[in-house]
């Protein structure tokens, strides 16, 4: 895997309108907590608040070859105890599991302990994505809590699990 | 007013937001909590706007005994898609955990979110600051459901906090 092929650079307007379209993807949107489609308002509200000062959220879109491939980032940025949270959306699905997302994750988790200065990098996987648990698990994030059917999805409770890394990790 | 053995639930005013923000500010509260900061007038009458907001997912009671207010309880994170709410809850004097009105309060209170807002889960992150608390909801059923590592910097260091959970169908409400 060539690192050099992927890169992150800030969101821009004109993805606004790629990014609605990757999270509406039904494949997608099965692993996030989403529960509505995605409209231009939608995007243009979360477009603002990514880009407030001390905003809780800091997004990159991933690229490949120059071409965007998907969205990645922290959610949930604490400045207090120093946390956050992963999200990765490899957007064009047939770009999944090729293992772009591991070099993502790298850049991610260097990028949150350097540059944001987090202490602990979390990550909420639904109980239904064995491929996400895999996915962490490989990187060395510890199962720590199982919130027990904390998530109603097609007709059925499912459990939620909190893993995470520590900076000393 | 919701009754329930030895306290009462009542709706907060306005007027008792002098008294919650000297208890947020007693030791054996603040320890339990996340604010670091000592509470003021202005955070305590934003808060009280905030959670009357229509997008506000928190309700919350004064707990009443002996018709003296002698604490606060409520649901925050109140999340009506996947029905769960975390329990938050803190009452006036030491060592209140052992008390009769903290069984009394929890029960009215998991009985109001399961019986009357049909909520699924009801959840508590609670700090290793506070064991108090974790003896508490253990001994009111609520399930271990694990550790998260260093979510608190409180005294030089860091402190786990744990989570416990109920579910409605766990829950006997007799």
């Amino acid at each position: 895997m060539n690192d050099n092929k992927i890169k992150l650079r800030s969101v821009r307007k004109n993805d606004l309108e790629l990014i609605r379209n990757w999270r509406n993807d039904p494949y997608i949107f099965q692993f996030n907590k989403q529960h509505n489609l995605l409209n231009m308002k939608n995007q243009q509200n979360w477009f603002k608040i990514i880009n407030i000062k001390n905003s809780d959220k800091k997004m990159f879109i991933i690229e490949k070859d120059s071409i965007p491939i998907g969205i990645c980032g922290f959610v949930n940025i604490n400045n207090i105890i120093h946390s956050g949270d992963i999200a990765i959306i490899i957007g064009n699905t047939k770009l999944q599991k090729k293992g772009f997302g591991s070099v993502v994750l790298k850049k991610l988790i260097e990028y949150g302990f350097k540059n944001l200065k987090l202490n602990k990098i979390g990550a909420e996987i639904f109980e239904s994505n064995l491929i996400s648990k895999k996915f962490f698990e490989k990187f060395n994030f510890q199962h720590e809590v199982t919130c027990r059917e904390a998530l109603w999805r097609n007709n059925r409770y499912w459990d939620i699990y909190n893993y995470s890394l520590l900076k000393f990790e | 007013m919701i009754n329930e053995k030895s306290i009462s639930l009542r709706s907060l005013e306005f007027e008792d937001l002098s008294k919650l923000r000297d208890w947020r500010n007693m030791e054996h509260v603040k320890k339990s909590t996340r604010e670091y900061r000592l509470l003021n007038m202005i955070n305590q009458k934003k808060w009280f706007e905030s959670i009357h907001n229509t997008s506000s997912n928190t309700i919350m009671f004064g707990i009443i005994n002996n018709k003296k207010l002698i604490g606060v309880t409520g649901l925050t994170y109140i999340d009506w898609k996947n029905r769960h709410a975390e329990i938050s809850i803190y009452i006036n004097k030491k060592n209140w955990q052992k008390t009769l009105d903290a069984k009394d309060t929890l029960f009215a209170i998991m009985k109001y979110g399961f019986g009357e807002l049909n909520l699924h889960r009801l959840w508590v992150e609670i700090f290793e600051t506070t064991t108090e608390n974790i003896i508490l909801f253990k001994k009111m059923k609520f399930v271990y459901e694990g550790t998260s590592r260093q979510k608190l910097w409180r005294n030089n260091k860091w402190w786990n906090s744990q989570f416990y959970s109920i579910l409605s169908k766990e829950f006997k409400n007799e």
